[in-house]
């Protein structure tokens, strides 16, 4: 996952741990490409706006290098953003502030087997 | 006799110039007037008979026009001289006192003058009444000279002088006239317009400015024909000039009404845009600490698996993503008491230097986590009067953004001396630098640079604009140096507080 700001980074993280996940985090577009790419995710969850390459960015090379489930989280609430988000090949989008069964059901209809329920 | 048998030697000249419609004479040279002849036609045109003719000498001249008699005797003068025919009009007063326009043609033939005289007494008044009916029309005439070539206008009429203050004779009497008054801005399309109008041959319709003799700006509508002579080639140009300067006027005034309602349009929409972006930044800035409150309260409602640690950190989090709540409602509040201005301060007498290293100490974990180098030199100043609260919020502003736009493992440095009789503030960073063309423009209001939009750097655009109203407020100012990629310093300079101010401050 990558999320610029640490307590939504934290928050994420723990999140994801919670539910069996093994989470790596991400302050920026770049860190989440190299660990992406040192290990190939089941899901990422990546922020909107955060240092370049934004998410959609993130979501866009990620799609390019292969197939991973991507959930994008953003805190601008404007039609474009979904739109740009089902564009660069986004699986899921959740506007923040987001209900942790929210982010848990986004997660599941693109991932149905989680670690927690297998 | 001697007549009859001349005549059936030869054809009658005689004859000829005795029944001919044209007035005829044979005059001596020595003295224009002097008539050894003068046809029937002659005698019918003026009225005076042969005898008469020959009995007064001075008749010509008596008969010449007054107006007319200097120049007509002048070029008989000149040809008897030269002994070359001459060709000239003027006006006769017949022995019935009519004043008769004639064409004289005569040639020098041994000491005689052998001329002929045309009525052209209707085409006199003809061309008067073309004339007159042209120099009534509120606009000049001109026809440039056929054969000079120079520009130098044959005729010009006399309206010219009513609408630029010129004679006719003024004007003609110098072939550049025309140009060497045309508006300097204007001179070069006018000559590139006239030589093309000239080389095609087509019509020229233009305007342009032209400097009347009491130097008022004319602007002139000209428009043109091209004479073409025998052979179908662009010969001369003639045409007429109008005054439009007034409608002129009204054009360019309704155009820059117009442009100014354009930018004052443009300014609005510019507004729209910057009200719509501040309504999103803002609403960005609003989710982002509710999504961490809300998050963690979720965090800290599902318990089971904390730490009694966890559990503390989790409430830091939401304590601190509250206070960054608070603020952003704070400053959306003081940026528009700002606005109204009624920003409400409680000056006291304030140790400045006291104040900056609070802050900076308050800053420090920040500066820490972000690997930031932050160092505060602070020289002990006289006491300034100001409002403790909202001058720690300049210094922690400014300080805030230095740490916000420096990255890892660079520097923050803070100074505080006294300056020209003023306080001074300075806060240096070795951040990315704020591009020249946005500096004017960073203490607006929703003002956010390049760089902050590019990299995701949050914020509204309100820190700097706020902080601004507040050192204003003070009696204060606050500058800006930065270069791109070096770093930036904000500086603050507030004014001491007076010596008796501080007497009365601290009684």
């Amino acid at each position: 996952m990558a999320e610029d700001e640490p307590d939504i980074r934290l928050l994420v993280a723990t999140l994801l741990e919670r539910w069996g996940y093994e989470v790596a985090a991400a302050a920026d577009g770049h860190q989440a490409l190299a660990l992406a790419e040192r290990r190939w995710p089941v899901v990422a969850v990546l922020d909107v706006s955060m240092p370049p390459p934004d998410g959609i960015e993130v979501t866009r090379r990620l799609q390019a290098l292969g197939d991973v489930p991507v959930i994008l989280l953003t805190a601008h609430v404007d039609e474009h953003s979904a739109a740009r988000a089902a564009e660069a090949g986004a699986s899921g989008f959740l506007t923040k502030p987001f209900r942790a069964q929210a982010l848990r059901k986004a997660i599941w209809s693109v991932v149905p087997m989680t670690p927690e329920a297998a | 006799m001697k007549l009859r048998r001349r005549n059936r030697d030869r054809p009658s000249f005689q004859a000829l110039v005795e029944h001919s419609p044209v007035a005829m004479y044979v005059s001596a040279t020595e003295r224009a007037g002097r008539y050894h002849y003068v046809s029937p036609a002659l005698v019918e045109l003026l009225g005076w008979t042969p005898e008469e003719w020959k009995a007064d000498p001075d008749l010509f001249e008596k008969a010449l026009h007054p107006e007319d008699c200097e120049h007509v005797l002048g070029q008989i003068a000149v040809a008897k001289a030269n002994r070359r025919p001459y060709h000239t009009e003027y006006r006769l007063i017949d022995k019935d006192g009519a004043t008769i326009w004639v064409e004289d043609t005569a040639v020098p033939d041994g000491d005689c003058w052998q001329g002929f005289l045309v009525d052209i007494t209707q085409r006199k008044a003809a061309e008067r009444r073309y004339r007159a009916l042209v120099e009534q029309l509120p606009l000049i005439t001109y026809i440039d000279s056929p054969d000079r070539g120079d520009g130098a206008p044959i005729y010009m009429s006399p309206q010219v002088e009513s609408m630029l203050g010129y004679t006719p004779r003024e004007w003609q009497a110098t072939p550049s006239f025309f140009l060497e008054h045309v508006h300097p801005d204007d001179r070069e399309t006018v000559v590139a317009s006239q030589e093309e109008a000239l080389r095609t041959g087509e019509p020229l319709v233009r305007e342009f400015r032209f400097v009347a003799k009491d130097g008022r700006v004319v602007w002139l509508h000209d428009i043109q024909t091209v004479v073409r002579d025998d052979q179908g080639r662009p010969w001369y140009s003639q045409g007429f000039a109008l005054d439009v300067t007034s409608a002129k006027f009204w054009e360019q005034e309704r155009e820059r009404l117009l442009r100014r309602a354009q930018m004052q349009n443009e300014r609005l929409r510019e507004l729209d845009r910057m009200k719509d972006e501040f309504i999103a930044l803002v609403s960005h800035e609003l989710r982002t600490p509710l999504t961490s409150i809300r998050g963690y309260v979720e965090l800290l409602e599902d318990d089971r698996a904390l730490s009694p640690a966890e559990r503390s950190a989790f409430l830091q989090v939401i304590d601190r993503n509250a206070d960054r709540l608070q603020r952003l409602v704070e400053d959306l509040l003081l940026a528009a008491q700002a606005e109204a201005n009624s920003l409400n301060l409680h000056f006291e007498e304030i140790d400045l230097a006291k104040l900056v290293v609070d802050c900076v100490e308050a800053s420090a974990p920040n500066a820490a986590a972000r690997e930031i180098a932050l160092a505060c030199t602070v020289q002990a100043t006289p006491a300034i009067l100001g409002d403790a609260g909202r001058l720690a919020q300049v210094v922690d502003n400014l300080l805030s953004n230095a740490l916000k736009f420096t990255p890892e493992g660079g520097g923050v440095h803070v100074r505080v001396s006294e300056s020209e009789s003023t306080a001074l503030i300075e806060v240096a960073d070795s951040g990315m630098g704020i591009p020249a063309g946005e500096q004017s423009e960073l203490f607006g209001r929703f003002f956010r640079t390049s760089s902050a939009q590019r990299e995701a750097i949050g914020g509204v655009g309100l820190g700097l604009s706020i902080t601004k109203s507040l050192v204003e407020a003070h009696g204060g100012r606050i500058g800006v140096h930065s270069t791109e990629g070096v770093g930036t310093t904000f500086t603050v300079h507030l004014p001491l507080a007076a010596a008796e101010e501080r007497v009365s401050g601290a009684a």
